[in-house]
């Protein structure tokens, strides 16, 4: 079926013509200096809030089924890592390119316990299909954040150069590391802040935006609740402090 | 998927006398019901009535300028390098993804749960012409493999117990037999993972459509949208297109709602918004993203202002979960996708009232699914709405029997005079004695009555009617009560 066609039918079941004018709807009128505004109040309300706003999410994260971890220094929040790496015997990591990994040399610290860490990145002799393989065999998948959302104990993760979304699906073991300035509020804030990033993008804020709130968990079997189908079995939140 | 909706006794008799239906209905109450009720304490009942109510002008908005938000829609899910497609109704619509998988060469298709494929039956179109399309969802998982059609709305397989999905994995993969749930959910991953890795094209619904940024957001908890989503070259999401919403802002509302409403959840594990294919920067994801967005009976919704509400409905399930006759009869017994009694007002518009007629009658009007609706749909009057539509309607869709409008007639004239009360009073004690036992009418005759005493016994008549009791009361008493004219 044509879209004109489509379009008519459901203008007919409306009983208006095509001529009407285009409808008023505050949320999508704010014009990019109104929403700049609306995202420097976010901002400055989470900065002033920063502390309360991490202990909010530790809380909120652990109620959701993560392992919430509140790193009390970059040491402390890769010795965590490296302990769970340990624990799970984990032979292999998959590991996202995330700024955060620039500041926190994580990688040699796995190494150093016979991890095998591979960074997201093509290049040469590394093609989409093995960087895909490695992801499906890895036994851990560690990410960066972009934002993380105290209110539901949220993490998420947009399209980066490094960053793919199977690091933290595939692999059974999810972790994800939080800068404490990607923490906000509410749910609220993040939809303002993309729609920031789609107004600055020319109209693109990017492919996808996955927001993790805990390892997949289904009930559909007599309602009884299991942890770990088709996403991570696990997820840990660490959220350097 | 062929409606069985003229079926509806038959079906819900057959689900009455379940004994393992009857137990995960029961379940569904203290499961999802109760979880439902305590997401909302905790966010505050107050915070969730405002929730309700921003929602339903949020979508009432949009849908008096549906015809502006789907065209915006179109246009920035292209602009953002998809394809929409549109189709009239679910069979054109299952026509387009065979199209698109054709086109492709595609032959395994995975899935995440969507209920506008149902409409479409896709599953057995795809099949006919060599594609599989494998669901993923480990209920619709499930279901697909008995070969059954979903119960509810959110928990397609919730009416199967255990042991039954136990036995059905064992017969249908080969699988140990008395396998818990634990173990059974493991045995999907496992089967379906491979799968993901294969698949050609991945085929998801949509829980809401951000008219403003094209984008598709998908509500899910086990991790197969993402992989249907990620992994497959191909991405084609399915969407009844009033699922549009303008800005996306407007999630603020929605995905606050929905999780609480369908599983009592404050959110659910994943949420992903999805505008388009990957680009060229990105380091995975389809190749092509496809939106059908469908009509299929809808614009009829939104042609009758009396049941454009409908059309409001973010398949939440709630109501179902809160209905006293479809925690008896379950979901099968409405013969067709939606059940319950969203499923009683949206079937008749995609079906056809003839077919779906006794469906608006499968109701007690007790307003329980008003009350739970996360966007407060007065379901009970558009049930009113169709049973007048049913009765008085068109001629052929006539549903009142001769002997029903002669009886209510008799009926009428019956208790407008009392002398004529009392006197057919006297005639039906005296008639109703060779049915009657201690009290208790068990069989009644004529195709009238019968039916009353076919599921429950009646009290007889008494021998004196309360207007004698009063007489002799007033007789016998002290002056001070008051006469009865």
């Amino acid at each position: 079926m044509k879209r004109e066609e489509f379009l008519s039918a459901v203008r007919t079941a409306l009983g208006g013509g095509a001529d009407a004018p285009i409808p008023e709807y505050l949320p999508m009128m704010l014009r990019p200096a109104d929403q700049r505004q609306k995202v420097v109040t976010i901002e400055a309300r989470a900065r002033a809030r920063r502390s309360q706003l991490i202990v909010r999410l530790a809380d909120m994260a652990a109620r959701q089924g993560w392992k919430a971890y509140r790193a009390a220094s970059p040491e402390d929040g890769m010795a965590y890592v490296v302990a769970l790496a340990k624990e799970k015997g984990a032979r292999s990591a998959v590991r996202s390119g995330h700024e955060v990994f620039q500041r926190l040399p994580l990688d040699a610290a796995l190494r150093g316990q016979g991890v095998q860490v591979m960074p997201v990145a093509l290049g040469p002799g590394v093609t989409r299909e093995q960087l895909r393989e490695a992801m499906a065999r890895a036994d851990l998948g560690i990410t960066g954040a972009d934002y993380a959302i105290a209110e539901t104990g949220s993490v998420a993760l947009l399209p980066r150069q490094g960053v793919s979304r199977l690091v933290s699906l595939l692999p059974p073991v999810h972790v994800a590391i939080v800068e404490a300035h990607q923490v906000y509020e509410t749910l609220d804030d993040l939809w303002a802040l993309r729609r920031m990033a789609f107004l600055e993008g020319n109209g693109d804020m990017g492919s996808y935006l996955s927001l993790i709130s805990g390892p997949s968990r289904t009930a559909d079997i007599e309602q009884t609740l299991v942890v770990g189908v088709h996403g991570p079995l696990e997820a840990h939140m660490v959220i350097m402090v | 998927m062929q409606p069985r909706t003229q079926e509806f006794s038959k079906l819900a008799a057959r689900a009455l006398g379940d004994t393992q239906v009857q137990k995960a209905l029961l379940g569904l109450q203290t499961g999802f019901d109760q979880a439902r009720q305590r997401a909302i304490l905790e966010l505050t009942p107050e915070a969730w009535d405002r929730l309700r109510d921003r929602a339903r002008e949020i979508r009432r908005h949009t849908l008096e300028r549906l015809d502006y938000y789907v065209g915006l829609l179109a246009d920035n899910v292209v602009r953002n390098g998809g394809a929409v497609h549109f189709a009239r109704d679910a069979h054109e619509a299952a026509q387009i993804v065979l199209d698109i998988a054709r086109r492709n060469g595609v032959k395994l298709a995975v899935k995440g749960k969507s209920m506008v494929s149902e409409e479409m039956a896709l599953n057995h179109l795809l099949a006919a012409n060599g594609v599989e399309a494998l669901e993923t969802d480990l209920g619709e998982y499930i279901i697909q493999l008995a070969g059954e059609t979903p119960f509810h709305i959110v928990a397609p397989a919730i009416h199967k117990s255990q042991e039954e999905v136990a036995e059905l994995f064992a017969r249908k993969l080969g699988t140990p037999e008395g396998a818990d749930a634990e173990a059974l959910t493991r045995i999907a991953r496992e089967t379906l993972r491979q799968k993901f890795l294969q698949a050609g094209m991945g085929i998801s619904g949509v829980n809401f459509a951000i008219a403003e940024t094209g984008t598709v957001c998908i509500v899910t908890n086990e991790g197969n949208g993402r992989m249907s989503t990620s992994l497959p070259p191909i991405h084609v999401a399915l969407m009844g297109m009033e699922k549009v919403t303008p800005a996306l802002e407007d999630l603020g509302v929605f995905y606050r709602l929905l999780p609480r409403a369908a599983t009592g959840q404050r959110a659910t594990s994943y949420f992903t918004l999805v505008s388009g294919p990957r680009r060229n920067e990105d380091e995975d994801g389809p190749e092509q993203f496809h939106l059908v967005m469908m009509d299929n009976g809808r614009s009829r919704l939104l042609a009758d202002p009396e049941l454009r509400e409908a059309l409001f409905c973010i398949r939440c399930g709630a109501c179902l979960n809160a209905c006293p006759v479809y925690r008896k009869v379950g979901g099968h017994a409405y013969g067709w996708v939606y059940p319950g009694p969203i499923g009683a007002v949206v079937t008749p518009a995609m079906v056809g009232l003839p077919k779906a007629v006794a469906l608006p009658f499968a109701s007690t009007l007790c307003g329980a699914c008003r009350e739970v609706c996360p966007v407060k749909i007065n379901i009970p009057r558009m049930l009113l709405k169709l049973r007048a539509d049913a009765v008085e309607g068109a001629p052929g869709q006539r549903k009142a029997s001769w002997y029903e409008g002669l009886t209510f007639r008799a009926w009428g004239r019956l208790m407008r005079s009392e002398r004529t009360l009392a006197r057919a009073r006297g005639v039906a004690v005296f008639l109703q004695r060779p049915f009657s036992r201690d009290g208790w009418l068990q069989k009644m005759p004529l195709p009238l009555f019968y039916r009353w005493t076919r599921g429950r016994d009646f009290p007889t008549l008494a021998r004196r009617s309360f207007h004698e009791l009063w007489e002799d009361e007033l007789r016998t008493s002290s002056p001070q009560v008051p006469p009865l004219r």
